[in-house]
């Protein structure tokens, strides 16, 4: 008798430790992720305080076949100028970018230029407005006349 | 049973306590990080609404195909020459600025508040019309003939 009882407590014991063991390794692994998703938001939101640009062309002046599309970097971090949309009258474009000045990297100061070829947009006379975003959510609105 | 219930209990308290622990710590860690993006975009807004410049003179040289332009800091920022840049006739052309540039009359890289920036860009086949000239912080001014 004494021995049975003395096995069903140490298999209970045994099955309690497991389980338990389980549990937090459950529970070890889904804060360890919570932890790295919250520090990556932080990153992520730290970049994008951190990003600026800004559009420096004259919107009475706009060279327009192929459009150029001048945007300075006056944030602080720098930027990878492949990865910007830009959008003319609302509409998606693709457009070669360059880095003006040798600039080897798009850091704060740096110019690049975005063209747009007329096989993408067709510029016509009248009020058009472009949006040049960043990868991050980032920015800028330049109002221009044709 | 006493003896299996304490055991995982205390199992449970060491995994909260390390599991809190390893959260709080990213938590404080990205509320760190995150304030001081939120200093550090203030500091970049600042000097932008602080930053405002003018053209007050150019004068164009046809033989040396040279637009020298003059500029005053009406800000209480400083500006760097070095992150200027130049937009003439809708083209961009701060690779044309002339080494040499002078705040009033001294040769500096820093435009204080108040002080006159003369530069020369070379060459132009033709006079420019408008000239755009914008700041590291993105504040602009426009010069038309």
């Amino acid at each position: 008798m004494g021995a049975d009882t003395t096995s069903t407590h140490l298999i209970f014991f045994i099955a309690a430790t497991v389980v338990a063991t389980a549990a937090t390794g459950v529970f070890a692994t889904t804060v360890l992720r919570l932890s790295d998703e919250v520090q990556l938001r932080g990153v992520a939101l730290q970049g994008t305080l951190s990003t600026e640009i800004d559009v420096i062309n004259d919107p009475e002046n706009m060279p327009t076949d192929p459009l150029r599309i001048y945007v300075k970097n006056t944030g602080k971090n720098a930027l990878d100028p492949a990865l910007v949309t830009v959008l003319v009258d609302g509409s998606y474009v693709g457009y070669t970018a360059t880095l003006l000045g040798g600039a080897e990297e798009w850091r704060q100061g740096d110019v690049a230029e975005y063209q747009v070829t007329s096989a993408e947009w067709t510029p016509a006379a009248g009020d058009h407005i472009l949006r040049i975003v960043t990868a991050n959510g980032v920015w800028d609105d330049l109002r221009f006349r044709i | 049973m006493g003896l299996s219930v304490s055991v995982s209990h205390s199992i449970f308290l060491v995994a909260l306590l390390v599991g809190g622990a390893a959260l709080g710590q990213a938590v404080l860690q990205s509320h760190a990080d995150v304030g001081e993006a939120r200093r550090e975009e203030a500091r970049m807004r600042d000097a932008a609404v602080h930053t405002t410049i003018a053209v007050t003179a150019t004068q164009w040289s046809p033989p040396a195909e040279r637009l020298t332009v003059t500029l005053e800091n009406r800000g209480s920022t400083v500006l760097d020459v070095r992150l200027l840049d130049f937009v003439a006739d809708g083209a961009w052309v701060t690779d044309r600025l002339e080494a040499g540039w002078t705040v009033d009359g001294a040769s500096t890289n820093w435009w204080g508040p108040g002080t006159e920036l003369t530069a020369a860009l070379s060459p132009f086949t033709t006079r420019p019309s408008d000239l755009v000239v914008a700041t590291e912080h993105g504040t602009k001014t426009m010069w038309r003939e």
